[in-house]
């Protein structure tokens, strides 16, 4: 009877569902055997499922879909691969509208490339100004530091920034930045904020770690509202600064814009095993 | 409806039978439905019968596709002709397959706990084998891709109604299409990195 199995109507959120194993038999068979029989339907099953990859790639499912989709559609072989290319893409996408690169090609499109944000001359030279009158943050007292800085984070040049003779008689600096992020526990619960310019390349942000118990650590950037992963970084290890252990990581300035982050710090054991430590919110304000 | 049920009297996986040439050319020939695709019918099916059997949760879907594509092709070389709709007949014999798996070795494969959230190992390689794929794209695909799986997930849905008016297109067939360019893009990604 394919004429009744396939009159019957299907929308994307039961789609959805087939894919990750919540819809009930009857239609599960019904789409099995759409899924093969069907032309219409199995090419729309396939955008469906690269629109499912693609918004978990982007944190973007609510948590039960999310769960659901780990256990049962992650766990089929093949599929971790196709997550990891939706998370590149995903990146790939975001910076390139950070950047505000011109999209290849324009024949499809007559609009213009987003650019989400448009900096006169003018500001960027004031930025570069700002940027060399950075702030060194007091590292060497802990507790000192949560009372004179609440904000808890400091803009300084990176330590791999050259400082030798000469260095500073190039012209404008591609203004590198650091920040000091201290864990919520030992803030006052104000987000705090990192100035970057639209010549900024990198951001480098050290992490203050409460305790240093894994051999390494990853650390992930989030869009704060949506808990999207928009870079994220494996393998890191800690170091001594003054008192404190921290985790450094540089993150490519051009995929920063003006609103909230947070930064996941994951502890990784020799199992490689992963668990998450905490977050560290941040504001980025551009110049 | 079939005539009889072409797996019943298979109780076990029969992978010895292989098609001869003549036989497999007949069954490009029947699967194409008089329009020669020049076997892209093939794959499509074959590539449908392994995403049903890895829905199932089998332990080998692409042997067990193959099995079905077989069993099929067997049938049209020995009765000359197949009355149901080529598509229609591949899903009976994926049901047949599929329940005979479960009586056989091939079980259910038993779930291990894994770590979904742990990172991409290699994403610095991932972004820059991208690139090279996209480079590598025809540059309608290339834009296509681009403006079809955009930055901004919300916008999406505005901007593929633009896109398939702009290339006359409907929504399903610039979806096919996108996912298509897309699946030879997740190719060309995954070779490149295991070519490191």
């Amino acid at each position: 009877m394919p004429d009744a199995v396939s009159s019957q109507p299907y929308d994307d959120e039961q789609l959805v569902r087939y894919l990750i194993g919540s819809l009930d038999e009857q239609d599960t068979e019904r789409f099995d055997e759409l899924s093969i029989s069907d032309d219409e339907f199995a090419g729309r099953l396939r955008a469906v499922e690269n629109d499912l990859i693609d918004a978990h790639a982007r944190g973007e499912l609510s948590s039960e879909t999310r769960a659901r989709f780990e256990t049962h559609y992650l766990s089929r072989p093949g599929k971790m691969e196709r997550r990891r290319f939706a998370e590149a893409w995903t990146l790939r996408q975001h910076r390139a509208v950070s950047a505000s690169v011109p999209r290849p090609g324009s024949g499809f499109s007559d609009r213009p490339a987003r650019r989400p944000w448009v900096w006169p001359l003018a500001a960027a030279a004031a930025v570069v100004l700002a940027v060399l009158g950075y702030v060194v943050l007091v590292r060497s007292n802990p507790s000192s530091r949560e009372s004179q800085v609440p904000t808890s984070v400091a803009t300084e040049r990176p330590k791999s920034v050259p400082q030798g003779p000469g260095s500073g008689s190039t012209g404008p600096l591609p203004a590198p930045i650091a920040i000091v992020l201290m864990p919520s526990t030992r803030g006052t619960g104000e987000i705090p904020s990192v100035s970057i310019g639209t010549d900024s390349t990198e951001v480098e942000v050290s992490l203050v770690l409460d305790g240093d118990d894994f051999p390494t650590y990853d650390v992930a950037l989030k869009d704060f509202g949506s808990d999207r992963i928009l870079w994220h970084r494996a393998g890191l290890t800690s170091s001594s600064s003054g008192a404190d252990r921290i985790v450094v990581a540089a993150i490519d300035a051009t995929l920063l814009k003006p609103q909230r982050y947070t930064l996941e710090l994951s502890g990784r054991r020799a199992s490689g095993r992963s668990e998450v430590i905490t977050s560290y919110p941040f504001r980025v304000v551009m110049k | 409806m079939t005539t009889g049920d072409p797996a019943r009297t298979r109780p076990r996986l029969k992978r010895e039978w292989a098609p001869s040439p003549a036989a497999f050319r007949q069954f490009l020939t029947w699967l194409d439905g008089g329009i020669d695709s020049t076997g892209e019918r093939y794959l499509e099916m074959r590539r449908r019968l392994e995403d049903y059997f890895s829905r199932k949760r089998c332990q080998s879907p692409d042997n067990l596709a193959d099995e079905v594509l077989n069993r099929v092709a067997r049938r049209l070389e020995e009765e000359g002709a197949i009355p149901d709709p080529p598509a229609r007949y591949c899903y009976i014999v994926a049901r047949f397959v599929f329940l005979e798996s479960l009586r056989s070795a091939e079980r259910h494969r038993t779930e291990l706990p894994r770590d979904y959230s742990r990172p991409d190992d290699a994403p610095d390689d991932r972004l820059e084998c991208l690139e090279k794929c996209l480079s590598g794209l025809p540059a309608n695909d290339r834009d296509l891709i681009l403006h079809y799986y955009p930055d901004d997930q919300r916008a999406r849905g505005e901007g593929r109604r633009e896109l398939a008016a702009r290339l006359s297109m409907t929504a399903n067939a610039l979806a096919i299409r996108a996912c298509r360019i897309r699946g030879r893009l997740e190719q060309c990604v995954g070779e490149c990195i295991r070519r490191g």
